[in-house]
């Protein structure tokens, strides 16, 4: 059920993110068709191809347009959010990379679709190399009249800007990046309102992930059906990137179909478990993704089938983790990430996230003690769903998930005072 | 006004309202840190987390406006299971130094979990502490104990939003973040000690007010700031008799929330003074004797005259225009004070006492020089900032029998015949026009000193002396026959808000 790549096309073409590149596979034809389409059209082949955002939430993309206000006095923006940063994702670092005019192409559509004529990359500071070619991408563009004061000859006023942030995990999040955008602390805004009225700049602004931009072209040109017919579950349509980490033969970023089955992606596509080793976990949305169990994987990796197993699609990081990993240490890793990213400006997050780190080292270190795990668990309870935005969330999900789960190995550890699996890791 | 159900009580709130202040009003209490009521909404302590039926996940009560038919609970289980998370985790990490913290007896975290009794904290780990900020002055007024910092970003908004000079930041981010000044440039906007006032904690506190008394020893009473012509609401709070320091009260009109560190820090004349009985020609003598020696001067045809300050109340201008027969006030030019009203206006005042305008409204002309003919003066100097100099007082004509209204034995005390020790702003009722012709009625803070009687009360004394009729003593009585607030009386003015056409 492998589909032909639409979103790495360009991967391992030589010269595949110059624009001549692009325009010999067919590049710039989206905008084209979208010049001559009315902006309301342009949203109704989004949302009738049912594009859901890439960035974790699975939010649906044109509904999400629909929501900026037509006739509103303030300047619109397109934002897209490069600023990939949980852990285990690397997906959008490849569009980038390789075929940064498809997303360049994907913000102008956007724009049109809301009369916005200026749009905002925000990237990852840490992303030099893509930087480097997003800014040469744009020059290109620029140049030859795909984006610019008049754009592919139609009058019309579009361009587009690289901003570079500065590495906190907290500007992924699209309030804290608008903060950031902005100049000011990336500091997550309360919603309502949401940035379709009150966004960047404080004017009406789309914001969407790398790969949802990347997208949109495609679904101009080649319609919203093609796109539909992709993946066997019509509400998750589309080709998905995948970043496949940790124990497996041939970790890397695969596009599949939504809704592949998760077993097979890492047997069949990623070559299984090395060294003779079995699953102990795999995390299949980043980070902020509770874990599955070994005998929960044969799963349709889609955005609600997995919300209905407790855990999220996310960023479609998978994370495998074979059974030479301490689950306690692991979650350590995790705890020790929130604490050092949280922004700070929520109690329940500030407070939650070293506490938890704390208590999960002094357990990792031996010190463990009889209610600990009774402790985490209520600590998590009150991060979840009580903060602004949802790093919160996105620490105590899995910890808690963690614990559940391999909730021996937490209570071996503790009392024994050491980790159980000492010499078998390093 | 908006109908909605808080707690399984139908009420009704005024429209646009927060369910913080929609709660307050019907007399629910939503617990609270970063909420204030004259900055920008964060919603980011989340300790004023409520329910509202039909939202999932638990709603900030201050980002929150009324809705109609809203039902919202404010105590049910899952919030106060809540609440008392959000407490545990603003306690982990706070110092628990109450006994030695300043705010103690003041402070919001102290106060609400009194209030609550949390069950003991399971936190074992080590508190976290910020050596380089524990124990340092900010600005020339503010005091920084950065281990009781809870956050909530109050001190930030104020100097952003309030003062507009954005002295103050966040620094670092997560569990290191920290309360910083840009740069380590001080603190030093003329509101800063704000910043202490709004602080809910004992992060930010007033440097000259620093381990001198225990807020609860103080007595609060409502009062306004004597220091120049905008008149701020204050509390001015007082212990045996003495002034301990001035804290902001709320008057949207005027100065919101908000006190100018100028007013706040000049009260140290008010604990001064050293006259406390009538003395003539430098002996004490009672007041009968002292005041039947002045009726019988002013019953002759001597051409009295009045000096006053604008320290002086409307009822005592008004009384003395009765006795006296001129009356003129000492010009009182101060600096520019500036306080931001409700509305987000600048209230500007050039003025150093509080009652110019109640002057003018009186008729009241300015003092320049002393008439030739004048034969008796009446001079006061219980006044702000500073008494009669030297130079001042030679000015006086020599042969003017001078009754001197001071608490000062200084220049004009030395060369009056007559020291009358009257009361202090602090000590008296009266009403005062502020420069922004708004009409604000005081009652006396504190007890007078013991000896000293007020301009009302002797005044009308001499006037009964002279065989005159008079209104007094009492303040409303007179006030009630000053021409220019006709049809007012003092209920009239219960929230100091009655603003006089110009």
């Amino acid at each position: 059920m492998i589909v032909e790549p639409i979103l790495t096309r360009a991967v391992g073409v030589e010269g595949g993110h110059l624009l001549s590149s692009y325009l010999e596979r067919g590049g710039y034809q989206g905008l084209k068709k979208a010049l001559s389409m009315t902006p309301d059209s342009i949203i109704d082949e989004v949302k009738r191809s049912g594009l859901r955002g890439r960035g974790g939430a699975g939010f649906p993309c044109g509904l999400k347009w629909s929501f900026v206000p037509k006739d509103h006095p303030k300047p619109k923006y397109v934002v897209c959010n490069a600023d990939e940063g949980e852990p285990g994702t690397f997906k959008d670092k490849v569009i980038l990379e390789c075929d940064p005019h498809m997303l360049l192409e994907g913000m102008a559509i956007a724009c049109l679709s809301i009369g916005a004529e200026a749009g905002y990359i925000y990237v990852r500071g840490e992303f030099v190399r893509a930087i480097k070619i997003l800014e040469k991408a744009v020059r290109e563009a620029r140049r030859d009249g795909y984006l610019g004061r008049n754009v592919m000859g139609s009058g019309k006023k579009i361009d587009i800007f690289v901003h570079s942030g500065a590495g906190a995990y907290i500007c992924g999040e699209e309030t804290g990046l608008l903060e950031s955008l902005a100049g000011h602390r990336g500091h997550p805004r309360l919603k309502p309102p949401f940035p379709a009225v009150v966004g960047a700049f404080d004017s009406p602004t789309i914001l969407n992930n790398v790969e949802t931009l990347a997208c949109v072209p495609h679904i101009i040109t080649r319609g919203a059906d093609w796109f539909t017919s992709i993946g066997p579950n019509p509400k998750n349509t589309g080709t998905k990137l995948f970043a496949v980490s940790g124990h497996v033969r041939k970790p890397g970023v695969y596009e599949l179909p939504m809704g592949y089955n998760l077993k097979d992606l890492i047997e069949k596509v990623c070559g299984g478990i090395p060294d003779g080793r079995s699953i102990k976990a795999v995390i299949p949305g980043g980070s902020s993704a509770p874990p599955l169990k070994p005998e929960e994987i044969d799963v349709s990796l889609d955005f609600d089938t997995l919300a209905a197993m407790g855990t999220m699609l996310g960023s479609g990081a998978v994370i495998v983790v074979d059974d030479s990993v301490c689950m306690v240490k692991l979650t350590q890793r995790i705890t020790r990430f929130y604490a050092h990213e949280s922004c700070g400006q929520c109690s329940p997050c500030r407070e939650g996230t070293h506490w938890l780190d704390l208590i999960m080292k002094r357990i990792e270190e031996g010190n463990g003690r009889e209610g600990d795990l009774e402790l985490i668990l209520d600590i998590c309870q009150g991060m979840m769903g009580t903060t602004i935005c949802v790093l919160s969330d996105a620490c105590a999900m899995p910890v808690k998930a963690f614990v559940e789960k391999y909730r021996d190995e937490f209570e071996a550890h503790i009392s024994r005072g050491r980790c159980p699996m000492r010499g078998t890791h390093g | 006004m908006v109908k909605l159900t808080m707690d399984g009580r139908d009420v009704e709130v005024r429209e646009g309202l927060n369910l913080i202040e929609a709660a307050r009003s019907v007399g629910i209490e939503i617990p609270y840190f970063c909420y204030h009521p004259g900055l920008r909404v964060v919603g980011q302590c989340r300790i004023c987390l409520v329910e509202i039926e039909g939202i999932p996940k638990l709603q900030a009560a201050c980002a929150t406006p009324v809705r109609e038919g809203m039902v919202v609970f404010t105590d049910n289980d899952r919030v106060r299971k809540l609440r008392s998370q959000v407490m545990e985790f603003l306690l982990i990490n706070h110092p628990l130094d109450c006994p030695i913290c300043d705010q103690a007896g003041e402070c919001d975290l102290q106060d609400f979990c009194e209030a609550h009794s949390f069950p003991k904290s399971r936190y074992t780990e080590a508190k976290r502490v910020n050596p380089k900020l524990e124990r340092r002055k900010i600005g020339p007024h503010v005091f920084q104990n950065m281990n009781r910092c809870i956050h909530c970003s109050r001190c930030i908004r104020f100097c952003e939003e309030i003062a507009g000079t954005g002295e103050l930041t966040f620094a670092e981010r997560g569990y290191k973040m920290v309360i910083d000044t840009h740069d380590g440039r001080p603190l030093e906007n003329p509101w800063s000690a704000c910043t202490a006032d709004i602080c809910p904690v004992g992060a930010l506190t007033v440097y000259d007010f620093r381990f001198h008394e225990r807020s609860w020893n103080l007595t609060s009473t409502p009062s306004i700031c004597p220091h120049c012509g905008n008149g701020c609401a204050i509390r001015l709070e007082h212990r045996s008799g003495s002034v301990k320091r001035f804290l902001p009260a709320a008057n949207p009109l005027i100065n919101h929330h908000w006190l100018c560190d100028f007013g706040r820090f000049s009260y140290d004349w008010m604990n001064g003074g050293d006259i406390f009985e009538p003395m003539q020609g430098g002996e004490p003598v009672p007041w009968t004797d002292a005041l039947k020696e002045i009726a019988g001067k002013l019953s002759s045809d001597n051409r009295t005259v009045a000096v006053i300050t604008p320290f002086q109340s409307c009822e005592e201008m008004a009384l003395l225009k009765t006795i006296a027969d001129t009356v003129m006030i000492r010009r009182a030019p101060g600096e520019e004070r500036k306080i931001k009203n409700e509305q987000g206006h600048w209230m500007v005042s050039h003025n150093a006492g509080p009652n110019t305008q109640g002057a003018a409204a009186l008729g009241i002309s300015l003092f320049d020089a002393y008439p030739a003919d004048a034969r008796v003066l009446f001079l006061s100097e219980n006044l702000f900032p500073a008494p009669l100099t030297e130079e001042e007082v030679r000015s006086i004509p020599s042969d003017a029998f001078v009754i001197a209204e001071t608490r000062h034995r200084g220049p004009l005390a030395k060369r009056a015949d007559i020291v009358l020790p009257g009361h202090l702003f602090h000590e008296k009722e009266g009403t005062y026009l502020n420069d922004h012709r708004i009409l604000q009625h005081v009652r006396p803070s504190i007890q007078p000193a013991a000896g000293t009687r007020g301009l009302l009360s002797y005044g009308s004394e001499i006037l009964a002396g002279m065989g005159k009729e008079c209104p007094g003593p009492a303040a409303e009585a007179i006030f009630q026959t000053i021409e220019a607030f006709q049809g007012l009386t003092y209920a009239d003015l219960p929230s100091r808000l009655e603003k006089i056409r110009g």
